[in-house]
């Protein structure tokens, strides 16, 4: 029995391992290449698999721009960084904030259309950004809003995912709660407040991690509505590195940003593990 | 407000009608008219189903009247938020906050009323102790036990010094033990507190022990109102008597011809007249029937022993009876034919086709 569990934990292990390999490999070959000249990767006919020496200088003009020694030009990292975490957070603590209203409003509150009113916004779950982006565009364009934080933010913020999420947990809350809280005289925002939010808190937690890297990882919207480069998130920053044509890929440099890229969802996922986990699996009683 | 001011509570021809998830009317309250004294402690007891939860809620404004009218003392309740009825209720599940501890809990309501931080502290701490709570005011919900937020959600009710307490079945989810501790627990917070009270079981021994009146009721109508003595000894409706007691009553179905009973192929002369002729329905306790000489002929299937008295179910000719004998007394085998015996006086007469007693008068 001992053996067998023993094998077990080894096999276990030996596929958990195998996944971390496909998933680590790509992003070690990425770090690699960030750290050798754009010379060198573009000479070798094979990835080369040993470090390079220009690692430091790389990531230095990933991050603060300025011309390399070929002479391209290379826009600085770190301003679309905080573009990035500025309209990820917006979307993530937007689509939160509207989502938890309209699932209180669906759930503890009978109005005329109600059912009706929650279909509606069920419905757009078939119509995400990329169906509906002329229309969209051509509204946020006439509202003069290219280019400014609202444009970026507001029209991905509408979430039937979440309504949906927080209307399920909040069917889950019992009925005599409710009950308690307006016999103990409660408004129906201090019950909101007081009872409901601190109930919620793993459930928002989860998606606050899944919101905001669905938010970091718009591409094809930002690519729309932003035509300043101060507007730019990296995302679409790190595609207008890859010039097309004659121009030489830095792809050094091209690595580098990528692997910054990568860093603040990971920080979030990493720090909110716990809770996201949690609110996943769990429900409390 | 002073500790001991309590107000009446009246409640006159009380409907509620809703539909329910089939779009189907259901007139669960149906014309209910009842006085509770200021600082009385009224039960309302009845099976599953018969109304009385509704008609509590309709009382905490947790539901809207359909017709009728509700008084607490000079306040009319009808369109009154529950929030404003100055009334506290204990919920069957408790219902307390899971995220808050025991003190955040019966805070709550002190909170928003507005009431300040140490007088906030003086009361909930007085609650606790009276409840025996003081060293679980840190824990939350989950870390307590059924007795204990049992408890919690009294004080939860305390702490507002309400005009009104409800209670929606508070005791059904506590074992046996914990249960008859409850049940001691509210009464002795009843006297002291002095408040009026509703309390809603389908359990009688609840009832009974903690009531001073009861409500008995059935399908969304009021079947008697009375103090438990009189419910017990003098049940107004067939339902009452079949509800009440353990074992229920024994309801036989008999005739009256003249100034005598048939009952189950004897004759018996009744020393007083009746306002009925023909059938008749004859209710009979089982603690009431005597076991060795007499007319009538019983045959036993099953005997259940409780300590202190043993019961005896059989047959009566063909209907099905229950009797009561102490322990010890005669050890009956199943099978076995035993002669029973009634004072007339034990038995109690109701309208067969309405189930409404009829009063015995001398003749």
């Amino acid at each position: 029995m001992v053996e067998r569990a023993g094998l077990r934990h080894l096999l276990a292990h030996a596929i958990l391992l195998m996944g971390v390999c496909i998933i680590g490999f790509p992003l070690l070959v990425a770090f690699i290449a960030s750290t050798l000249s754009a010379e060198q990767i573009a000479g070798e006919s094979t990835l080369s698999l040993s470090l390079g020496s220009h690692g430091l200088e790389t990531w230095k003009t990933a991050l603060f721009g300025g011309q390399t020694r070929y002479g391209s030009t290379i826009a600085p990292v770190l301003p679309m960084m905080i573009t990035s975490l500025i309209s990820a957070l917006a979307i993530a603590l937007g689509k939160i904030a509207i989502s938890l209203l309209s699932a209180f409003a669906f759930v503890y509150f009978r109005f005329p259309g109600r059912t009706l009113c929650f279909w509606l916004i069920f419905i757009t779950l078939m119509l995400p950004v990329e169906v509906r982006i002329l229309p969209t565009y051509s509204i946020v364009a006439s509202l003069g809003l290219l280019d400014t934080w609202t444009g970026l933010t507001v029209p991905l913020m509408a979430s039937a995912t979440a309504t949906f999420l927080f209307r399920q947990f909040f069917m889950t809350i019992p009925p005599e709660l409710v009950e308690a809280a307006r016999m103990d005289g409660a408004s129906p925002m201090q019950f909101f407040r007081d009872v409901l939010l601190p109930l919620s808190r793993t459930s928002i937690a989860a998606l606050f991690v899944i919101q905001f890297i669905y938010g970091w990882n718009q591409y094809l919207w930002p690519l729309l509505v932003t035509t300043n480069e101060s507007m730019y998130p990296i995302v679409t920053g790190i595609r207008r590195m890859i010039g097309g044509g004659d121009a030489a890929n830095e792809w050094n440099v091209v690595m580098a940003a990528a692997l910054l890229a990568m860093i603040p969802p990971a920080i979030v996922v990493l720090t909110m593990q716990r809770w996201f986990v949690q609110g996943l699996v769990e429900r409390e009683k | 407000m002073t500790p001991h001011s309590a107000d009446p509570l009246t409640l006159r021809d009380v409907h509620k009608r809703y539909r329910d998830g089939r779009r189907k009317e259901v007139h669960a309250v149906r014309g209910v008219t009842v006085s509770i004294e200021a600082g009385e402690f009224v039960v309302i007891l009845g099976p599953s189903g018969c109304g009385k939860s509704t008609l509590l809620r309709l009382v905490a404004g947790l539901e809207t009247l359909s017709d009728g009218e509700i008084d607490l003392g000079p306040t009319r309740l009808n369109d009154l938020e529950p929030a404003k009825r100055n009334i506290a209720m204990v919920f069957q599940n408790y219902a307390l906050y899971p995220h808050m501890s025991t003190f955040d809990n019966m805070a709550y309501s002190l909170r928003i009323s507005g009431l300040s931080r140490t007088e906030i502290d003086t009361r909930v701490r007085k609650a606790a102790a009276a409840l025996d709570l003081s060293d679980l005011l840190e824990r939350k919900p989950g870390q307590l036990s059924g007795g204990q937020r049992q408890r919690v959600a009294m004080g939860r009710a305390i702490v507002r010094e309400p005009r009104l307490f409800l209670f929606d079945e508070p005791l059904s989810n506590l074992d046996a033990k914990l249960r008859v501790q409850a049940r001691l627990e509210i009464r002795r917070l009843h006297a002291q507190l002095g408040r009026t009270a509703l309390f809603v079981t389908h359990d009688q021994v609840e009832a009974m022990t903690l009531a001073d009146r009861i409500i008995v009721m059935n399908n969304g109508f009021v079947e008697q109102i009375g103090t438990p003595t009189e419910i017990y000894a003098k049940p107004a409706t067939t339902f009452v008597a079949g509800f009440i007691g353990a074992p229920p009553m024994n309801l036989l179905d008999a005739r009256v011809e003249g100034q005598s009973l048939l009952l189950a192929g004897v004759t018996v002369r009744l020393d007083f007249s009746l306002p009925i002729q023909g059938p008749v329905t004859v209710g009979l306790r089982a603690e009431s029937i005597q076991v060795g000489e007499g007319p009538l002929s019983f045959e036993s299937d099953l005997v259940e022993h409780l300590g202190a008295t043993q019961l005896i179910h059989g047959h009566l000719g063909k209907s099905p009876l229950v009797i009561s004998v102490p322990s010890g007394h005669h050890t009956t085998r199943p099978g076995e034919r035993l002669q029973l015996s009634v004072r007339t006086a034990d038995l109690h007469f109701f309208d067969p086709a309405s189930g409404r007693r009829i009063q015995a008068s001398p003749v």
